[in-house]
This record gives C-alpha cells, structure tokens and sequence, in this order.
C-alpha cells in the first residue's frame, strides 16, 4: 500500500534547484531596490497602499474607501486583500508599517515565480530540465513584476504574481473548488487581474471547447458559478465595487496605446521571440491555451480599462512561449530531428542568451528607484512637525503628487487635491470636492471660497516644492505642482506660515495654518 | 513579547494553516515539492481571505489574538476534519458524490471514494509523481 505521507518521495535533484534559484532573481532585483530606496519605497502606489493599511488598521475594517477624500467620495469601499495583509502583519509583528510593506513585497516577488513554476511543471510536462528554463525564462522576463513594484501597485504583484499562476495550477490540477477559490481570493485582491483572470476563463473554455472536453468545461463552469455566486451573496459589497465604478463612470478611461507599443512595452526581443514560441506552442494541445491566454490579453487590452498595464502583463504568457521555443529546440536537439550541428546550437544559443539578457536588462532598468522617489527628507522633517503641533482631529490638505506620503505619517485626515485634468477619474461627489479645493486654494484671498475648508476641518496646508531631477512627475502635474508652489498664503491675514524647511539643494516644504477659515462651505 | 517572537509567530500564523489544510486536507498523492509549491501560494491568501470574510459578517477583530486565534482554529478544526470527521461522513459522501455526478458528469474520485490522478491531459501532475519517484 502506498503512503499517503509524501516526505518519502523527496530525492534532490538539481534541476529543480536551479528552479528554485532561477526563481529568486526578480525577488533580488527588488530586494536591491528596496535596500537603495532612501526613506521610503518607490512609487506614489506605495504611499496609497501603505495608507490604506494604516485606515484599516485604525478602522478595523477590512474594506479600503473608495473616495479620495476623508468626506465627500461615495460611500463605497473596495476589497483589497493586499492591504488588509499588510495591516494583519503590523497587527501581528507591532513591525514598522512600510518596513512590513517592503519584507512582504520581497516575499512576495519569491513566491510568485515558485507559484508560476507549480504551474509551468504541469502545462510544460517534460521534466524538471523542461520545467527549469521554463520558470527561468518566466521569472527573467518577468518586467511586469519588477515594473508594477517599482510603481508601488502591490495588489498587482500578490492577485497577478501569486494568485494568478496558482489559480492556473489548480484548474490543470482538476481541482475545481480550490481553483474557484482562489479566483474569489482575486477577485478579493485586485481588479484589474480579475479582469484579467475572467479573460483567461474565456480562453479556458475554448481551449477545452477545441479539445472537446465538454465534462471539464460543464465542471469548471459550475465550481466557479457556484463559488462566485455564494460569495456575492455573503459579501455583495465585493462584486458591487466592481460594478459601482464602471456603472458610475468612476473606472474613467485610459487611452488605447497604439499597436507599436506592444513591442516596446513587452520589450521586442520578448516580443519577437515569444511569438515565435507562441506560434510554435499552438500547433499542439496544451500549448493551444498560451495562444488563447495570449490572445485574451491582447483583445483586453484594446479596451479603456488599462489598456498599457494589460499590455505588461502580456510579457507572461509571451515569456510562456520563449520558453516553449527552447524547449521545442532542445526537444528537437535530443529526439535529433536537427541533424547538423550548427543548425542544432546556434538557434538555441542565440534564443536563450538574447531572452537571458534582455531579461536581466529589463528587471535592472525597471528596478531602478530614483526616478520614483517621492519623499525627501526635509518633507520628513515638516510632517513630523506637522504631527507634534497639530490636533488629529485637525484636517490637512496637500498636493497628491507632491506629498504623497503625507497621510502616512501624520495622524490628521489629509484632504490630497489633484490637478483638474486628474480630478476626470474621480466621482462626481470626489471631482466636486477636488475642484471646491483646488479654487480655494489657488484663489486664497478669496474668503468666500474657503468656506470649504471649515465645512471639512481643514486647518492645515501642506506645499512642497518640485521634486528635483530624475523623479518622474506626470506631465499635467508639473505646472499645478509649480503654481501652488508660487503661492505665497501667507500674505493673507488668514494663513500663517508655522514652518518651513529646506534642504541645501533648494527642496523645501512649508507648513501653513489656516486662522481663518471664511464663511459656510458648500 | 519581543519583537522577534511577535514576528516569528505572525508568520506562523500564515504558514501553518495553509501547511495543515493542505496535508491533511486537500492533498492527493503528490510528491512533496509539489504540495510546497501549493502551500507556498495558499498561504498568501488563506489567512486574509477568511479574515476579510469573517470581519465583513461578524466584525472579526483584526489584531493579534485575531490573527493567532483563526490561525488556531484552522489547524485545529483541519485536524479534526481529516481525523474524527470526515471517516463519519461515507454515507453523505456518496450522496454528495452522486449528486455530484449528475450536475457536473462523471466522478474524479475512485470507487472508494478518493481522489484519484488526472488523466485527462498528457500534461497533467500526475507527471510530478512520476519525476520525482
């Protein structure tokens, strides 16, 4: 009789140690960046991300609010199952909260491509060798992973990076529940990858439409209907966050890029190469699912959802194909159906050194933190005066784009305004309070105007100056940035400069109260 | 407690169910490396996912107790699932079976009710087994 304990079937075998090396590289690549990023991770995501943990830390809510003011936005809450982590594990560890953020990234960036490599193992089947330049081909080419945790989108990284490749691994597995689940899990998680993952559902059943395995598609079909529809009755609010912001127009639209980007954003040696696999793959079951995964991205991405970061996420099943392209050539090399020997080393030499190397080039240029830097430390210094001279029940308005850690670090509501063009993604309830502050703010003579901030306990305004060179500041924003800049509040009797600092290179923040705060707001 | 144990024990505290449930759970007949492979995602998300469940319908606390408390739980009540009363359960479980079979077509468990390997592709995990044997 067999065991049912499976520590008896352990042998060591160094393929799948390469495997689990291979694995770690993205992980390194982040870890470095992490370790070279001065104060805070990169990225103005992370400073959402880390607020987020923090409100539901305070709230004891497992929700994130959807608005981007403390008053005003609908009353609407998004899942995030990323942010609730990290809130557990400062609840848990009484760690610092960004120092949690950056350890469960990293671990993160280790368990997505050893989840992608459960994955590979069953769809490539050909052994550990097989299952080793799979998983080294996916976790160098992985750009969209390093780019995403450069950007500070985590949920991306834990719904795409784990979530994803595990749900992939359980529908091969035949295991239906556990798959249906974990869709759940990412539905919980991140939006724009269950957007991705129903996609990939589609391609599923067709994929099992042209094998005609009609009991699999009957089974799958009913384990994630019956999973999705039982959760939605338990926690509408979930499924209703993904409706409320299409229906309500909240979701916005980001412009379709155009078909030459692709090639730019996948990188055109992936590019290239991995729709050489691709086309290599499709010619025979299982590999038909990478054309029609591939394929499924590709037409959502011709959508207004997102489409570039869709785009990205492309590299995945196109790094699936690379690999399939190698393994296909050293198939071919072993079963000799390559005869002459220069015909059987160099396509195999070349794939594998221009995929290697323009992997390893795309996680460095994309792990990179000081093109994303935002917070310096003279804004440091102005919000930890902030904090010990101000009331917490006193509210304080900033620019999003230029102090985007701000509501880490104090414990105020903090009110961040965005530029005109920006407030077009908010609710109408946000990009009214947006535009109301935006005009108080710019027109500060105007005591008329600043009823708004007594209507919401604004007693503070935080204004930084621009961010030096190289940090990257959204083209719209460096005008709004520089305007508020220029403004010189305290030239009305109604604001006070309180503090002020700034740094030998001319980087400087000032802090102002708010004496008086103009008649009844809107 | 110290910081390191605090830390030690939140990890645990994510770990351990996923081990658990999977071993004593859901595992089939897989080789070791593989069933890792499956903790090492589970435990990304089962801890959050049940807690972001249980805080949404009964306003499950979310802090240290909480964490440790489900953690708890889970091992515990997985345990006792695969121990005490999952061998209780041959009648309902030939029913839900049958059931089963007739919503969503033939059974991937065997005559005495266990699961059995995937056949069904060429590509399936039942290759890991075969590998690493």
């Amino acid at each position: 009789m067999t065991s049912r304990w499976p520590f008896n079937r352990l042998h060591a075998n160094p393929w799948d140690l390469a495997s689990l090396a291979a694995a770690a590289v993205p992980a390194l690549f982040i870890a470095a960046m992490f370790l070279t990023s001065p104060i805070v991770p990169p990225g103005a995501d992370s400073a959402h991300h880390a607020t987020f943990a923090k409100d539901i830390l305070e709230s004891q809510r497992a929700f994130v609010a959807y608005s981007q003011f403390p008053a005003g936005g609908p009353m609407f809450e998004y899942p995030s199952l990323f942010d609730l982590s990290v809130a557990l594990l400062v609840a848990g560890s009484g760690a610092d909260l960004l120092l949690i953020v950056e350890v469960y990234v990293v671990i993160l960036a280790v368990l997505s491509p050893i989840v992608m490599w459960r994955f590979l193992r069953r769809f490539f089947g050909g052994g550990s060798r097989d299952a080793f330049i799979a998983v080294a081909f996916v976790a160098l080419n992985w750009f969209v992973l390093a780019k995403t945790v450069r950007d500070g989108s985590y949920g991306e990284l834990l719904a795409a990076g784990v979530m994803f490749p595990l749900w992939l691994s359980f529908i091969w597995d035949r295991r239906d529940l556990l798959a249906a689940g974990t869709l759940f899990a990412i539905v919980l998680t991140h939006n724009l990858t269950a957007l991705l993952a129903f996609g990939t559902f589609v391609a599923l059943l067709l994929y099992y439409a042209l094998e005609r395995r009609w009991t699999r598609i009957r089974r799958t079909v009913i384990a994630h209907g019956a999973t999705l529809g039982i959760t939605a009755i338990i926690v509408w609010p979930v499924y209703a966050s993904y409706l409320f912001p299409v229906t309500s127009g909240i979701a916005g639209g980001f412009p379709v890029i155009d078909l030459f980007s692709y090639m730019v954003i996948i990188s055109p040696v992936l590019f290239v190469i991995g729709g050489l696999g691709l086309g290599l793959l499709v010619r025979r079951s299982p590999g038909q699912f990478a054309g029609l995964w591939a394929a499924a991205f590709a037409a959502l991405s011709r959508t207004s959802f997102a489409s570039e970061r869709i785009a990205r996420e492309m590299s995945i099943p196109f790094a699936v194909g690379a690999a399939g392209l190698v393994i296909g050539l050293v198939g071919a090399q072993r079963t000799g159906r390559i005869d002459r020997r220069a015909r059987r080393v160099l396509p195999l030499a070349v794939v594998v050194v221009l995929t290697a190397a323009n992997g390893l080039w795309g996680l460095a240029s994309n792990t990179d933190p000081a093109a994303l830097h935002y917070l310096e430390p003279y804004q440091l210094e102005a919000y930890r005066w902030l904090s010990s001279h101000s009331n917490s029940s006193e509210a304080v308005l900033a620019l999003a784009s230029v102090d985007p850690f701000l509501s880490v670090f104090v414990p105020n509501d903090v009110f961040p305004v965005v530029n005109l063009h920006q407030a077009d993604r908010l609710s109408k309830p946000d990009r009214d309070m947006d535009i109301a502050l935006v005009q108080a703010l710019f027109n500060y003579t105007d005591t008329g105007l600043r009823g708004v901030f007594s209507a919401n306990r604004i007693h503070w305004v935080v204004l930084s100056s621009p961010f030096p060179s190289p940090t990257w500041i959204a083209p719209e924003d460096i005008p709004f940035i520089q305007q508020a800049w220029d403004l010189r509040l305290d030239s009305d009797p109604g604001y006070m400069l309180q503090y002020s600092v700034t740094d030998v290179h001319g980087g400087a923040t000032r802090v102002f109260e708010i004496i008086s705060s103009g008649g009844a707001g809107p | 407690m110290t910081d390191g144990a605090a830390a030690l024990l939140t990890a645990v505290d994510f770990v351990a169910p996923a081990v658990v449930i999977w071993l004593f759970v859901l595992r089939r007949s897989e080789s070791l490396l593989s069933s890792s492979l499956a903790i090492a995602g589970l435990s990304a998300f089962l801890v959050p996912s049940l807690t972001f469940l249980l805080n949404r319908t009964i306003g499950y606390p979310l802090d240290r107790l909480g964490l440790t408390g489900l953690a708890a739980v889970l091992v515990l009540g997985s345990i006792a699932w695969s121990k005490v009363i999952l061998p209780r359960l041959g009648p309902l479980r030939k029913f839900a079976l049958r059931i089963g079979e007739i919503v969503g077509g033939p059974t991937p468990l065997d005559a005495n009710g266990r699961t059995r390997q995937p056949q069904e592709t060429s590509t399936a995990s039942s290759h890991d087994d075969t590998i690493l044997k």
